[in-house]
């Protein structure tokens, strides 16, 4: 009650009705008065009486301030003045705000642009709610496999720890928009996905369970025919419908009339695929019994009291008794096809928290940025912390003039705290700015190397953040100057002549300073080092093909409009006719883009393989069309590669590569040897071996491969599923003419045989290998960027130490040089200060990257991270630029005029 | 700026504001000289506040609503900010001075059971 009372009568205190300052001063002036009139009474003089009254009852302006304090907020009324006086006095100083102002900006917009990707990559990875308690499923497969339709439908049934559990199918499909077509990301999703994923559509409604029912499609292995509806994303929503009402209208989608039943909210995704049309997945009573045909993602959402522990022990639990809960027998074939825990038949549900699914290794690399722009923000901080020291050592004699007038310690500090944290709230603002900037060029440069980058933005919680940031920062710059004026006599002050000489202390702080921040430098830019190795030896990978002058487009021929030999017929007229565009010398297509191809790989029966443990293996099937070991380059090793003989017979020919026949035939002529899928599909016979080519990526390893022909399926009447002529295909030209002038004659060679498929991905080859490995590219120029950014900021605050000190010893170095020292020497004596303080840290440096560097291991390829040179070149590079930060102010001092200095003097 | 010195005695923050008090019951309507002066004499010179103790307390009961001031003239003829007590000022002390008398009657039977 008393307190509540105390503080609204402050609170109108300082609002309104408080007594001015001036009846305060009155009151304290009026009670030394009083004092002074006794005194004198008893026979002091007036001086005297002054003097005693004054020691007795201290001094006006420290009883003001005691009274302030107790009235109002007086702390925020000292902010509001501290802050105004600092404004002032940074005014005073515009080359020194200036600088430190940009110095700041740069290190905080720096942060302020990587924060935002953590914010909106890794913080809050998904537009999904409680994303946390999202789990990916799949099973083993070396890698991350999908889970087969009754697999599925089981877990559902078993799982208790789950609140529910959906699957999906990512895809890509042919949209007709108005007059152009396009190609659009699919997602063909269940009613239950929907659920666990919790979102709700803008407009419209979701798919429901009766959706979802499906009719068994013309086709073996062809996909089911589902009910014809769609859901549309806000993407694709605003790009190809300009955002008009869609719900209720039908969309073209691969030849089939969708209705559209909803809009997605903005931003939501699904696996970072960048969805455009969502589509009903049902599955037909075949897929129900199909055990082996593993087709399915899954997304779970663990019951709101559940811990990620509890659902992986029951997860344990289930795949060990999941043989006996559905009763499957062990045998041979699909039949025996169940979950085991272990032997041979090991076959396991792996659970893994979504947003690591889809981050994956993203997420170390966002870190390395953050952690490397934080290290150029400490050495912005250094700067300018040094900046203020230098002027902390100007002003000496104010601050020992305002302390004998009776300002406090606090006073002082709080006063050089607020201007440095004006400094760095100024720094903030112009950060912001230049983090805009830098995002949307980071956004456009490599649009999309990080997962949700188009959803990054400088958002009010970044900004909030960034500010924190700058005010940490404001504390840091604002407190190192102060270290050593604890220590501080005023009366030595007092006396010591403007040009006095720094303190000890304060030498040795702003020594301390450029070795911290030359050894930062070395950590960030041997980071850079390392990355930028990482992606020259990424380059340098031979790809084993000659991927020069080639173009590769997409070309997709849906099933609603194509049946199975009308497709392969269609794939060859449209190569015909771009074959006939001029300039073009030669087109084929394949099934995999190599660099830019899943891992899909089929059991294959091999007839003789003197492998030890396999008769059947894992094979990767490339399916291609005539010309293409022509078109793209691929070198044949041994045998020959396929004729206009092979593409017109029924006989089933091969061409494998070098790891498959090594791995399997280890020696033995691999030509003339047979295999075929599954161990039901005719026999191949292989005819050659091709070079390796790579096909996840440039830093995978090369699996055992092997290339069929697409054409000899319009020659025979085969039953397997290879047969199924494929429904996309990348087309590969090799050509002289640039993209620009191709796509209107391929959209022209393509229009001629169906208008509704678009030409979709055209790009060169060698833009799919840079592609392929964007991520390192990305990492290695932002930090390449953030490494010159420290460079740059180390050598600056190696030059402002410096120069500062031969300002601070012009006289000393007038004398001796009036006194016959040489040039050189006095040249060498200051560089030596600086190089001594660079070089330790260097040293500091080099040994702190030796650790820190091992957290990037995982990032790098086939550098080791402590590689001694890249060690050796930033060791080098670093100490040239300390060298010659330093030369340069102790060139101007042994170029100093003794006359002319001694004469100022 | 420290009103500490050999042979002063530091005061407590309740302890004064009781002094205070006590001083204006005693001597009526009072300007803070006065009020510092008598408690310099009271305490034989033991006690002396500087401005920014006593004048913070004075404004810290003023705002407490047990304090009125005013200015006045004082009988040398010079202007001077006057306090006077007020009728929650009597009630506060009438309480405050009750609880002393418990807190110094249990302070002393404890010092003297210890000894």
């Amino acid at each position: 009650m008393r307190t509540l009372r105390e503080w609204m009568v402050r609170l109108i205190g300082t609002v309104i009705g408080r007594r001015s300052d001036r009846d305060l001063e009155q009151e304290l002036q009026s009670h030394l008065e009083l004092a002074e009139e006794e005194a004198r009474r008893r026979g002091e003089s007036p001086q005297q009486a002054a003097r005693e009254a004054r020691i007795r009852f201290g001094g006006v302006a420290q009883g003001m301030d005691a009274y302030r304090e107790r009235r109002g907020w007086p702390w925020m009324e000292d902010l509001v003045y501290d802050i105004r006086h600092a404004v002032r006095a940074l005014r005073r100083a515009p080359g020194f705000t200036a600088v430190a102002v940009i110095t700041l900006a740069l290190g905080i917009g720096a942060n302020t642009a990587i924060f935002s990707i953590v914010d909106g990559v890794l913080l809050r990875p998904f537009a999904y709610p409680r994303p946390e308690q999202l789990m990916y499923l799949s099973t083993d497969g070396g890698a991350p496999f999908p889970v087969s339709v009754p697999e599925y439908l089981e877990f559902r049934q078993f799982a208790t720890t789950f609140a529910g559990v959906g699957a999906f199918r990512l895809g890509e499909a042919n949209l007709s928009a108005g007059d152009q077509p396009r190609r659009v990301r699919t997602a063909s999703v269940d009613a239950s996905l929907m659920k666990v994923l919790a979102v709700q559509p803008i407009d419209g409604r979701l798919f429901a369970e009766a959706d979802t029912v499906v009719t068994d499609p013309p086709l073996p292995g062809a996909s089911a025919v589902t009910v014809p509806l769609a859901l549309v994303s806000y993407g694709l929503w605003q790009s190809a419908f300009g955002g008009r009402p869609l719900v209720g209208s039908t969309i073209d989608v691969d030849g089939r009339r969708l209705q559209v039943i909803g809009v997605m909210p903005r931003g939501v995704d699904l696996m970072d695929d960048r969805t455009d049309v969502w589509l009903p997945l049902g599955f037909t009573g075949a897929e129900r019994q199909a055990r082996n045909n593993h087709n399915l993602e899954l997304i779970g959402r663990l019951k709101a009291d559940v811990t990620v522990a509890a659902a992986h022990t029951e997860l344990d639990v289930l795949i060990q008794n999941w043989r006996a809960r559905t009763g499957i027998t062990p045998g041979p074939g699909q039949a025996g096809h169940v979950f085991a825990p272990s032997g041979s038949a090991r076959h396991v549900l792996l659970m893994t928290p979504l947003a690591d699914q889809v981050l994956g290794r993203a997420s170390r690399s966002i870190w390395v940025l953050q952690a490397a722009v934080a290290l150029v923000l400490f050495i912005a901080c250094a700067n300018v912390a040094n900046l203020l020291l230098a002027r902390a050592e100007t002003r000496r004699r104010d601050v020992a003039v305002l302390k004998a007038l009776g300002a406090s310690r606090g006073r002082l500090l709080r006063n050089a705290v607020v201007e440095s944290v004006t400094l760095a709230i100024a720094g903030s603002a112009l950060g912001i700015v230049l983090a805009r900037a830098g995002v949307d060029a980071l956004t456009r440069l490599f649009p999309l190397s990080l997962p949700r980058i188009g959803e990054v933005a400088i958002d009010v919680r970044v900004m909030l953040a960034s500010l924190a940031v700058a005010v940490a920062c404001g504390l840091v710059c604002g407190l190192a100057p102060l270290i050593h004026t604890r220590s501080d006599a005023i009366a030595e002050r007092l006396k010591s002549t403007a040009r006095g000489s720094t303190s000890t202390p304060g030498r040795r702080v702003r020594g301390a300073l450029v070795s911290v921040e030359t050894g930062l430098a070395v950590i960030v830019a041997i980071g850079a080092g390392l990355l930028l190795k990482t992606v020259h030896n990424l380059t340098a990978v031979d790809a084993g093909f000659d991927r020069s002058r080639l173009v590769t487009f997409s070309l997709r021929l849906p099933s609603a409009s194509f049946d199975n030999l009308g497709r392969v017929r269609a794939y060859q007229r449209i190569l015909e006719a771009v074959r006939g565009v001029p300039g073009v010398h030669s087109a084929s297509g394949m099934t995999g883009l190599p660099l830019d191809r899943p891992t899909v790989v089929s059991q294959t029966e091999i007839a003789d393989s003197v492998h030890p443990m396999a008769r059947t293996a894992p094979l990767v099937y490339q399916r291609v069309l005539s010309d293409f070991v022509e078109t793209i380059g691929l070198p044949i090793v041994q045998g020959r590669a396929f004729n206009a003989t092979d593409a017109a017979s029924s006989g089933g020919v091969a061409i494998v590569n070098e790891t498959l026949a090594k791995v399997y035939w280890q020696g033995q002529n691999p030509v003339g040897q047979r295999l075929r899928r599954g161990g039901t599909a005719p026999w191949l016979t292989v005819i050659g071996v091709a070079r390796d080519v790579k096909q996840a990526g440039v830093d995978q390893p090369v699996y055992p491969e092997i290339y069929v022909l697409i054409d000899q399926l319009a020659t025979d009447t085969p039953t397997s599923a290879l047969s199924i002529s494929p429904t996309a295909l990348h087309v590969v030209l090799r050509t002289t003419l640039p993209l620009g002038s191709l796509a209107p004659a391929l959209t022209r060679a393509i229009g001629e045989i169906n208008r509704q498929v678009p030409l979709a991905q055209l790009r060169e080859m060698d833009e799919v290998f840079t592609d392929s490995i964007r991520r390192p590219r990305l990492l290695a120029q932002v930090l390449t960027v953030f490494a010159g950014l420290a460079l740059v900021l180390a050598a600056i605050g190696t030059y402002g130490v410096l120069s500062y000190m031969v300002a601070e010893r012009r006289r000393e170095v007038g004398i001796r040089l009036a006194l016959g020292a040489g040039r050189r020497r006095v040249l060498w004596q200051i560089m030596r200060y600086g190089l001594t303080l660079a070089g330790c840290g260097l040293i500091v440096g080099v040994a702190a990257a030796l650790g820190v560097t091992r957290l990037v291991a995982a990032l790098l390829f086939e550098v080791e991270p402590a590689d001694p040179a890249t060690l050796i070149a930033v060791f080098t590079l670093l100490a040239a630029v300390a060298v010659f930060a330093c030369w340069l102010p102790a060139w101007r001092a042994s170029r100093l005029d003794p006359n002319a200095v001694l004469r100022i003097e | 700026m420290s009103n500490k010195a050999p042979g002063k005695t530091d005061v407590l923050q309740g302890t004064l504001d009781l002094m205070v008090l006590q001083t204006l019951e005693a001597l009526g309507p009072q300007h803070g000289y006065a009020v510092a002066a008598r408690l310099e004499q009271v305490s034989g010179g033991a006690l002396q506040l500087n401005m920014g103790t006593l004048y913070p307390a004075l404004m810290r009961l003023e705002q407490r609503g047990l304090l009125k001031g005013q200015w006045g003239v004082t009988d040398t003829n010079r202007k001077a900010r006057f306090y006077a007590l007020s009728a929650a000022g009597r009630r506060e002390l009438v309480k405050e001075k009750a609880a002393w008398d418990r807190m110094a009657a249990i302070m002393q039977a404890l010092l003297r059971g210890t000894t």
